[in-house]
Order: C-alpha cells, then structure tokens, then sequence
C-alpha cells in the first residue's frame, strides 16, 4: 500500500508542479503575443490556477504524510547507517519547506481572489514564485531521495 | 467576508510557529508518534527500544495550526477593511526569511559549522 500512495504522491506532485511554473510564468512573464512555446507556456490565465494549485498541494501534502512513517523507520534509518547526511538532511529541508508551504496557501488564496488589488500584485506574485520554489525543490529532493534509498 | 482578511496573519503565524517549535524542541512539541509501534504518545517520551525512533513533525504541524488559528482570528476582528500594504510585504517577506534561517539551522546536515 505504501508503494502505492508513494507513487500517487509522486503524480500529484507532478501535477502541482506543472500547473504552479504555469501560474508564476505567467505572474512574472505574461504573454504579449506571439506563438513560440515559451510565449504559450506563459499565455495561461494564471488565476484559473490557484484552485487546483491549492487541493494538489494539499492532497500532495497529505499522502506526503501518510508515507512519512514508512521513511522514518526504512529509508532514513538505513542511510544513517551508511552516514549519509546530506540525503538524510536533504529530507529534513524538503519536510519543513512544504510544511511553509502549506502555511502560506491560505496568504496565497486571499492574495489571488477577485477583485485582485492592484496594491497586492507584488505580494501574489513573491507567494507564486515562492510556492513554485518550494514544490521544485521538494518534488527534486524527493526525487533523488526515493533514487537513493526506495519505500 | 471578515474571516478572510485574518489568512495573512494566519500564514504568517503558523510559519513562524512552525519554525519555532521545531528548533526549539521538545519545548513546544505536544505529541509524539512512534511508526513502529502506530501510537501517538502525549509530550516527548524517551525514544528507546521499539518506542524509537520518534517522529515530532505532526505536533509541529499542530502547534503551528494553533498559533495560526489564534493569529489570523485576532487579525480577523481588528477594525479595518482590508490587510494593509505594509502587511502584504511582510506576508511575501516572511517565508524568504524563515527558508534563510532554516538553511542556517539545517547547515550541519550538509557539512558546515
């Protein structure tokens, strides 16, 4: 079963990834025109995101947590055997980045809602690249992680 | 809707009291979870035998829920009409500051002193 939600985990986190670098192109770099791909790549309506932003970070979060246990006792352990600290470390900044993370999605929705002030563009689009930063970083860690020493 | 203006103070509280119980366990950790055993003890037992190792982070998680809770309801009946500019900088400033300080707090794991 841990495998299991280990790899929808993962899928989630895919999903969270592709539509966040969608939003903070797009909040940092909208499109002006033309059709080349990274003008498309930018061209999305970035509020449309934040919705789905928010329930894949969560439902990633929460398998995230379901999981946790299974790393503590199996893979963790093992690599401290070996001393491998920076992966053990690795883990250890992933946990508490998404843990900010979660945090700041409620700031990230209040700062997205319509009607969007424009006194607050520079707070929703720092939240954006923020978040973006941090699920990059942890989709990455858990990435290598999961290469170094499996569920 | 009144409830919403306190989410900036809420993220903002439960970040900072995140980071806090975290470093300065076992402090402010409320629970502990031991995986082998898939029981959750109140406060910090000793972590020996099969009670080891133990797992702090959902009591983090829950005391930074508390705090933000407690931060953005207080925010939420202040008087005003919405969260100041000055409040959105620091809403966006916080988490660059707390992931700085946390890498300086995690250094160690990667080799520095």
């Amino acid at each position: 079963m841990t495998i299991y939600l280990l790899i929808l985990h993962g899928l989630c986190a895919v999903a969270l990834l592709g539509a966040i670098t969608h939003q903070a192109a797009s909040a940092w770099a909208p499109a002006k025109g033309g059709a080349s791909f990274l003008t498309r790549f930018r061209a999305v309506n970035a509020p449309s995101y934040v919705n789905a932003v928010i329930v894949l970070f969560i439902v990633t979060f929460a398998l995230g947590a379901i999981v946790y246990p299974a790393y503590r006792i199996g893979a963790r352990i093992y690599m401290e055997d070996l001393r491998m600290s920076k992966p053990v470390g690795s883990f250890e900044v992933k946990e508490h980045l998404v843990t900010f993370g979660l945090g700041f999605l409620p700031a990230y929705w209040y700062y997205w809602r319509a009607p969007r002030a424009p006194e607050h563009d520079v707070a929703r689009k720092w939240l954006t690249l923020i978040l973006a930063l941090i699920v990059w970083s942890a989709f990455l860690i858990g990435h290598i992680l999961n290469n170094t020493k499996g569920l | 809707m009144r409830l919403a203006r306190g989410l900036p103070a809420f993220s903002c509280a439960f970040a900072i009291a995140y980071l806090i119980s975290m470093y300065f366990h076992p402090a402010f950790t409320l629970f502990t979870y031991a995986p082998r055993l898939g029981e959750w003890f109140a406060g910090v037992p000793a972590a020996t035998g099969k009670m080891a190792p133990g797992m702090y982070w959902y009591s983090w998680l829950s005391t930074a829920l508390i705090a933000g809770v407690a931060a953005g309801g207080v925010a939420s009946v202040v008087p005003g009409d919405k969260p100041s500019r000055a409040l959105s900088t620091i809403v966006w400033a916080t988490p660059l500051v707390l992931v700085a300080i946390l890498l300086y707090i995690e250094r160690t794991w990667f080799g520095f002193k």
